[in-house]
């Protein structure tokens, strides 16, 4: 298991490396650069030339990607020419609050699905699963910011129970920051949910028609321990993998949900990072990404062999 | 299930419980404020730049200068000297006294260029600053500088003794000083008891930004937000039937302009500018855009300008005399023209595209709409000049002539984007903005705007009002001729 762990490890070391070229080089294909943001709309060409100089974009472009990865590998991931504060700062900065966010989804998505989904397959072809199956179509065929919207006019605007954005966090307003998380959390959860809900219920109605459920009724297992013991384990692994590829998306991909929520996260630091042509930050962010999508991958292969036996001995060598 | 009910019931009340401050201005922003650099001078920074720090002078609403950290001026005899008296008893937010020694630093920060200052250009014409003791300052010029007080405006004076890194920090004199500044979330800010103008009455004002401009308003109707400044005109009708709101509008000092690079085929006839002026249809631009609030302009001044010329003022909207200037022009029809524009700048940029391009139609010009991001449309306009048209708006619109000629990228007259370059506009020019005398200025400025409306490369359209919106519980907001918002004297009721 060590070996696996640290040849995937191996191999996140050389996808980032790849990402990082990749996307410096993107960056610096589309127009404009940093210098045409802070100049502003009336430049003159001395101003232009000194923040070219400072910012050192009149090096060549391996130079100034040498320059980044060798901060990047002691760990200085360099300073955004934009707001001149550290993109190590920045990221930190936002990290916590889109963890914290898509945590909570995730959660609820988690829940929502797989009650919905087993409730609907266990009630396969009755009216329940009928409205149950309406309601996730309903839901993945309407965007999540829509819903955000929606949320806001009902909860802040009509009832002003909820906020209708921002988060101040938990250092200023104790537990009562939660009430922040609430409606976005909701919002970007709701694809997810209905999308882990179909899954689940093809999932278990697949795993009812094997041959080892019908055994297990043979032999008188009944109920909730059929479903704990022997159905949910099985059922559980697409749901997982599914799972934790939302949980990855929606560390960077939250980006409309933030937008709405005025949520402080890092999505849309990178989004207005691509906007303004800052470099650094567009690296630093991405680099962040792709670490925590490869973590979130490799604990769920890891997770894996806590579900199926039989997983955990080829990875760690047996069959 | 009544007692897990009633538990949801309680956290979710515990939860909505109200926390924002009651002194607090909570002010409402699309735009992310990435620094607290008072010479960047973008919408996103304004709610900042009068907060935080002041200037030399103010203009008035009649733009006459005003006191402010400058008690008082003259002007040497022949205009090449401005002695300022600053004020006694200002000091900065972390306690230090301002004195001459600070405005002579503010200029040379502002005249380097690695700043990146918006009002570099313009800084540069003074040539010296003289500090014979500590609250007197003189600003040297090479020629005569009338336009001086547009620059003394906008040159917030900071601190000789603070690093001016402006990332998180920022020391003024304003009346509000920075608690805190996290990069694209918020700003607060914290009333200075010790201002010389007298203490705020709010206790702070926070900026937040939220991207979603119908969340933003969605916000301010919940009462998350009491002030809302950078709105389309369609945003802010409702708000104008709603008595639980204010509404206003207040010069911008923005103004919306065609710019036709006359390096390119067809449009270096003048007779093809000519027609392409006559079929835009300002009056429905005008009306679209802005409703009743609507205004047109053919000049790029307003009539109490001292560049405004009556019989200049003529526009006329008139596609039969269009068509048979572009006939007499000796081109072959149809002409396929493009126009640059940005929606992520402003969406009014492609709206005047988009009317332009079915009037045009009707001429015998076939317009294309490119339709970029920011940064590409600036790119192309200001360092590639790879345009053909160019939707855009200028700044300084409506404060003296000399500074909206002799810096903006549309009217300079020697560098601007749109190639035009004639010895008569850059004497006038030249002339308008080194002469103290009013009487030459005038002159000067009248025969620039001639030349400026016969050539036809820069089409004044329509001046662009700051529309803004606050709940009832808000009075005492100001706005400067820039259209930047001053809060030293906002009041928030209960």
């Amino acid at each position: 298991m060590l070996r696996y762990v640290l040849r995937r490890i191996g191999q996140a070391a050389v996808v980032i490396f790849i990402v990082s070229v990749v996307v410096f080089m993107m960056v610096h294909m589309v127009p404009g650069n940093v210098v045409t943001v802070l100049a502003g709309t009336d430049p003159t060409p001395e101003v232009v030339e000194a923040l070219t100089k400072r910012f050192g974009l009149d090096q060549p472009l391996p130079v100034q990607y040498a320059k980044w990865a060798a901060g990047a590998i002691q760990g200085d991931l360099g300073t955004s020419p934009i707001s001149g504060r550290k993109v190590s700062e920045l990221i930190a900065s936002r990290m916590g609050n889109t963890l914290l966010l898509a945590g909570a989804a995730i959660v609820l998505a988690a829940v929502f699905g797989i009650v919905v989904g087993v409730v609907a397959a266990l009630r396969r072809g009755g009216w329940i699963d009928t409205a149950l199956t309406g309601l996730n179509a309903t839901i993945l065929s309407i965007p999540n910011f829509w819903f955000g919207i929606i949320m806001i006019l009902v909860f802040s605007v009509w009832l002003r129970l909820l906020p209708s954005g921002g988060f101040r966090g938990f250092e200023r307003e104790g537990l009562s920051a939660l009430r922040y998380l609430v409606m976005p959390a909701i919002a970007l959860s709701m694809d997810s949910g209905a999308m882990i809900a179909r899954l689940v219920r093809a999932s278990v109605l697949d795993e009812l028609s094997r041959d080892y459920v019908t055994v297990a009724r043979a032999k008188g297992v009944r109920g909730a321990w059929l479903m704990r013991k022997h159905i949910a384990r099985n059922a559980a692994i697409p749901v997982l993998t599914v799972l934790g590829l939302r949980f990855g998306q929606m560390l960077g991909g939250a980006v409309l949900i933030e937008s709405v929520f005025n949520w402080p996260g890092l999505g849309r630091l990178t989004v207005e990072a691509i906007e303004t042509r800052d470099v650094v930050v567009v690296q630093g962010a991405l680099l962040y990404f792709v670490a925590v999508y490869m973590l979130i991958n490799l604990l769920i292969d890891i997770s894996y062999g806590w579900f199926n036996p039989r997983v955990r001995a080829s990875v760690g060598g047996g069959e | 299930m009544l007692k897990r009910l009633s538990l949801a019931t309680t956290a979710l009340v515990a939860l909505s419980l109200p926390a924002l401050a009651a002194g607090t201005l909570y002010y409402g922003q699309t735009a992310t404020l990435p620094d607290l650099n008072p010479y960047i001078l973008s919408p996103a920074h304004q709610p900042m730049n009068n907060t935080v720090f002041d200037g030399l002078t103010r203009y008035d609403e009649n733009l006459v200068p005003q006191p402010r950290l400058a008690e008082s001026w003259e002007f040497s005899e022949d205009g090449t000297a401005l002695t300022l008296h600053l004020r006694d008893g200002v000091k900065f937010h972390n306690g230090n006294d301002f004195t001459s020694a600070d405005v002579a630093a503010t200029v040379a920060f502002v005249q380097d260029p690695s700043n990146g200052a918006l009002i570099q250009g313009f800084a540069k014409r003074i040539v010296s600053v003289d500090t014979p003791d500590e609250r007197t300052a003189v600003l040297n010029f090479e020629k005569p500088f009338p336009g001086v007080f547009d620059l003394l405006e906008l040159m917030y004076i900071v601190d000789n003794d603070t690093e001016n890194a402006f990332a998180t920090a920022a020391n003024g004199t304003g009346p509000f000083k920075v608690v805190s500044h996290e990069t694209g979330t918020r700003t607060t800010f914290e009333a200075n008891p010790d201002y010389w103008d007298g203490a705020p009455s709010l206790d702070g004002v926070e900026v937040v930004i939220v991207p979603n401009q119908q969340a933003e308003l969605l916000a301010l109707r919940s009462g998350d937000l009491d002030l809302v400044t950078e709105l389309g005109y369609i945003d802010l009708v409702p708000f104008t039937r709603d008595d639980r709101y204010k509404t206003g509008d207040a010069a911008s000092g923005v103004a919306h302009d065609i710019t036709m690079n006359i390096r390119k085929e067809p449009l270096s006839n003048v007779k093809v500018r000519e027609a392409i002026d006559l079929a835009v249809d300002r009056e429905r631009i005008a009306r679209l855009l802005f409703g009743n609030l609507g205004r047109t302009w053919c000049l790029p001044f307003d009539a109490h300008s001292i560049a405004y010329v009556e019989e200049k003022n003529d526009c006329a909207y008139d596609l039969d005399k269009a068509r048979a200037v572009l006939e007499s022009a000796g081109v072959a029809l149809p002409l396929d023209l493009s126009i640059l524009t940005s929606s992520e700048i402003r969406t009014e940029y492609t709206t005047i595209a988009e009317i332009m391009q079915a009037d045009l139609k009707e001429i015998g010009i076939n317009l294309s709409i490119e339709n970029v991001d920011a940064v590409t449309y600036r790119k192309r306009y200001i360092d590639e000049l790879d345009f053909d048209l160019v939707s855009h708006a200028y700044g300084r619109a409506e404060k003296d002539p000399s500074s909206l000629l002799e810096t903006t990228v549309v009217f300079k007259p020697v560098g601007n984007v749109s190639g035009f370059e004639d010895p008569a506009y850059t004497d006038a020019v030249n002339r308008g903005g080194s002469t103290p005398d009013e009487a030459e200025r005038r002159a000067a400025y009248a025969e620039a705007s001639t030349i400026l409306r016969d050539s036809h490369h820069v089409l004044s359209i329509v001046p662009r009002p700051r529309l803004y919106v606050t709940t009832d519980a808000i009075d005492g907001l100001e706005l400067t001729a820039d259209g930047f918002v001053v809060l030293q004297d906002v009041t928030k009721s209960e």
